[in-house]
């Protein structure tokens, strides 16, 4: 059965998408539950809290209120908790109970919006979604309420889209990722939404290129390129090989093409879309498996997240790279390399040092060449 | 001052001294969950069925404590939710995941979730299902249901009942359990060292090892408990399978230690233990902690209020309470701080407005007791009291002075130790 797991984990969810990332940028994040979605943000999907501090609540809905529908109470603690401390905006995410009690948390937002003045939305979300949704769906609402179409910048230069922890764990990859593009003479306009301040995404939409760096950055390029005209690619600079592919792409603006592979071991990789096909550019004398549990990027991803189902997919490979609490279904016949996923393994995904940017993979993948 | 969020002593209400709001959750984990308390049950395997969002939490609670391997979950997803296949979804989804165990657990504990609640879903019919299925194994029934919280027993109250839901009615012994904690009492604590001198066997499920050991806590015709949220279940216990129960409140009143003392004397027949030195080690403590602000917040103790009055009335300078309500079991100790402590704040816990009102800079000259409160004080001169940490009576005001002085010497690595989901709970 696909809905069962025995041993490994699950990735963070709908309601902490929009949560990590709008983060930065000033606003107030609800997510509407009785508890335990909040400690979970704050516990499992959420770094940051000891750096710099959020707005981030839950309405600690009771059943009395589910059942009676009690939205009333949804609006007035909102806008008391807006009086403290005056967000940029309101961000409003779901749970199960909400969902199924059918509650307008749409018609919410508006109230707030309407009572306020301060721009506010409900990111749809009941739980049972990947994080990935609501990281699109945050940023796309966040862009079309604060970021005006402006004049594109004559010097090229391009944006980071969809970056959250969850994806990329924290500032210091980020930082190696924008330090590795810049020094290969590729300007970064914006870092939609890590490390790049209120300011840095008001000027994403005068930059020349998107660069899709996770599958949560898909609907927000194809947002901005429909609002702003800006095209876009997508890849990584995980690895020497794959940093060279999207070093051409990115100054001619062409796809990153996908990389021929084939051999007679099998390599798999299980985890983000953007990162799995980045990783595997790197290995192109090894047969590819791309398993991605929460969204699919390139053509031959296979997406899914059922644990019978993966286990039987890595019974005759070679290699698997994935995050560590995968290390259970893979077979002892195949060598395990672990590779962090924060929104799989929250706090128990480290950097270990081990920086996938540029050569730094290489590393990682050494033992294999 | 906004009663949303911070109220003084001398103005509150009992028990609900804050208007509704919004809510908070700080990165403070010492505090055990039903993860960690379910897994107390030796030889026990936990299923929890819920959707995505809300398995994450509780997924990650097993994995950073090293028992992936007795944790195993089912998602419920949109189509489940109305097709009224969801009782099909919990009892294959079960079937699946034991039929895949390396070996049978001795008991399984289920986790419904509040989509179950909402869903009128027959458990029932569920868990009968499932005992035919697998006769062998122990199956209870267990909850995360926090929408429940105000619906009469809460979601805690209910999990430390369930705890022993598996316990049966054994050869009974002259023997004393004591119930409803996660840490193993203090061996040098009173009701220990009152049990050994009175030769009873001296039992409580932290210690159990294995399944026959656990099934021994049955054997007592002594049930002893001091949390009130093990109440519920210890009454329970007591009446399914026979005993005398007696509530020893954790307190950090000297009379009321006093009293506990006589009962349990009394109900054991032995000599009542001789009073501790503790006054004069508070009186210690308390010069010692002298330039020291004092912050407490609930998850030290299940007695805050209590907690407040000694340090109040031994001259430390208490300045902060955190909690959201206070206990049904405090007016007392509420009465005496409102006249007595008229001027010390009182923090909602949860108030989404606190990890800005918290300092950038660590705060030098700041005494926290409790996890909540060292994170929002920004202090790492703080003691680290999670639930009164199996520390009771007399014994809980010596190593209250220990811990108060060790803390007021010597910093803590705050970060590191509050971000640990469950202090003390191992596999």
């Amino acid at each position: 059965m696909r809905k069962a797991k025995r041993i490994i984990s699950t990735y963070a969810a709908d309601t902490s998408g929009a949560v990590s990332a709008l983060y930065e940028l000033g606003g107030l994040s609800v997510i509407h539950d009785a508890s335990g979605c909040g400690s979970t943000y704050t516990t499992h999907d959420e770094p940051r809290w000891y750096d710099m501090p959020s707005m981030v609540a839950i309405t600690a809905l009771t059943e009395i209120d589910a059942v009676m529908g009690n939205d009333r109470k949804i609006v007035g603690d909102i806008l008391s908790a807006m009086e403290l401390h005056r967000p940029r905006f309101v961000s409003i995410t779901s749970t199960p109970v909400p969902y199924i009690m059918g509650t307008d948390l749409d018609a919410v937002a508006k109230e707030v919006e309407r009572q306020s003045g301060v721009p506010s939305w409900y990111c749809p979300s009941n739980g049972m979604h990947p994080y990935t949704e609501t990281v699109s769906s945050g940023l796309i609402s966040y862009l079309s309420r604060f970021v005006p179409k402006r004049k594109r910048n004559p010097r090229f230069s391009v944006n980071l889209v969809g970056v959250t922890p969850l994806d990329f764990i924290s500032q210091k990859r980020v930082d190696a990722i924008v330090a590795y593009l810049e020094d290969s003479g590729i300007p970064v306009c914006s870092v939609l939404a890590m490390g790049c301040g209120i300011e840095g995404v008001a000027r994403s939409s005068e930059a020349s290129l998107d660069l899709v760096v996770s599958s949560s950055g898909l609907p927000v390029a194809r947002f901005m390129e429909a609002e702003y005209g800006i095209p876009w690619i997508v890849g990584l600079p995980y690895g020497k090989r794959a940093s060279e592919i999207l070093g051409t792409a990115l100054k001619t603006g062409m796809p990153v093409p996908v990389v021929p592979a084939s051999g007679k071991k099998t390599i798999a990789v299980i985890g983000e879309g953007v990162q799995n096909s980045s990783i595997l550019s790197n290995c192109p004398d090894f047969a590819h498996l791309s398993i991605t549990p929460v969204g699919k990027v390139a053509e031959g991803d296979i997406e899914m997240e059922g644990e019978e189902e993966i286990a039987s997919c890595l019974k005759e490979v070679d290699y698997v790279i994935a995050d560590p609490l995968y290390r259970p279904i893979v077979p002892e016949t195949a060598r395990f390399i672990p590779f962090p996923h924060f929104a799989f393994s929250g706090r128990l995904a480290k950097d270990d040092g081990v920086e996938p940017v540029g050569e730094g993979l290489d590393h990682i993948l050494e033992e294999i060449k | 001052m906004d009663k949303h969020k911070e109220v003084m002593m001398g103005e509150c209400s009992f028990p609900s001294p804050f208007l509704e709001s919004l809510e908070y959750t700080p990165p403070a984990r010492g505090m055990w969950n039903i993860v960690h308390i379910g897994m107390l049950i030796p030889e026990s395997h936990q299923v929890f069925i819920c959707a995505g969002g809300c398995l994450r939490g509780v997924v990650l609670t097993a994995a950073e404590m090293g028992a992936e391997d007795r944790f195993s979950t089912v998602s419920v997803e949109e189509p489940e939710t109305i097709d009224g296949s969801i009782e099909e979804n919990l009892v294959n989804g079960v079937i699946d995941v034991v039929d895949r165990l390396p070996k049978k657990p001795k008991a399984l504990l289920i986790y419904s979730s509040c989509i179950h609640e909402f869903l009128n879903v027959d458990l029932d019919r569920c868990y009968t299902l499932l005992r035919k299925k697998y006769p062998v194994v122990a199956f209870t029934d267990c909850y995360m249901t926090p929408i429940m919280r105000k619906s009469g027993i809460t979601p805690d109250e209910k999990m430390r009942m369930q705890l022993y839901s598996l316990v049966e009615k054994g050869e009974k012994d002259d023997g004393v359990t004591f119930l409803g904690d996660v840490l193993p009492l203090s061996r040098t604590c009173g009701i220990v060292r009152e049990v050994a001198k009175s030769g009873r066997t001296y039992r409580e499920i932290p210690l159990t090892k294995n399944w026959d050991e656990y099934q021994e806590l049955g054997r007592s015709s002594v049930f002893l408990y001091a949390n009130p949220a093990a109440r519920k279940g210890a009454e329970e216990l007591a009446k399914r399978i026979g005993g005398n129960l007696l509530y020893l409140p954790y307190s950090f009143d000297p009379a009321t230690i006093r009293e506990n003392g006589r009962k349990l004397s009394t109900l054991l027949s032995v000599k009542e233990e001789d009073e501790r030195e503790w006054e004069a080690k508070i009186a210690d403590a308390s010069h010692l902690a002298k330039g020291f602000s004092v912050a407490i917040d609930y998850t030290a103790t299940a007695r805050p209020l209590s907690l407040a009055r000694l340090l109040l009335s031994h001259g430390f300078a208490l300045k902060r309470i955190y909690l959201d309500a206070f206990g049904g079991e405090e007016k007392e100790d509420y009465e005496w701080l409102k006249e007595h402590g008229k001027g010390i704040e009182v923090i909602k816990a949860s108030n989404p407005s606190l990890p800005f009102d918290r300092s950038r800079e660590e705060q030098e000259n700041v005494l926290a007791i409790g996890q909540k409160c060292a994170y929002y004080e920004h202090t790492s001169h703080f003691v680290n009291l999670i639930a009164d940490s199996g520390h009771w009576g007399f014994e809980a005001l010596d190593n209250l002075a220990a811990e108060i002085v060790s803390a007021v010497r010597e910093k803590k690595d705050t970060e590191s130790i509050v971000s640990v989901k469950g202090w003390g709970c191992k596999v």
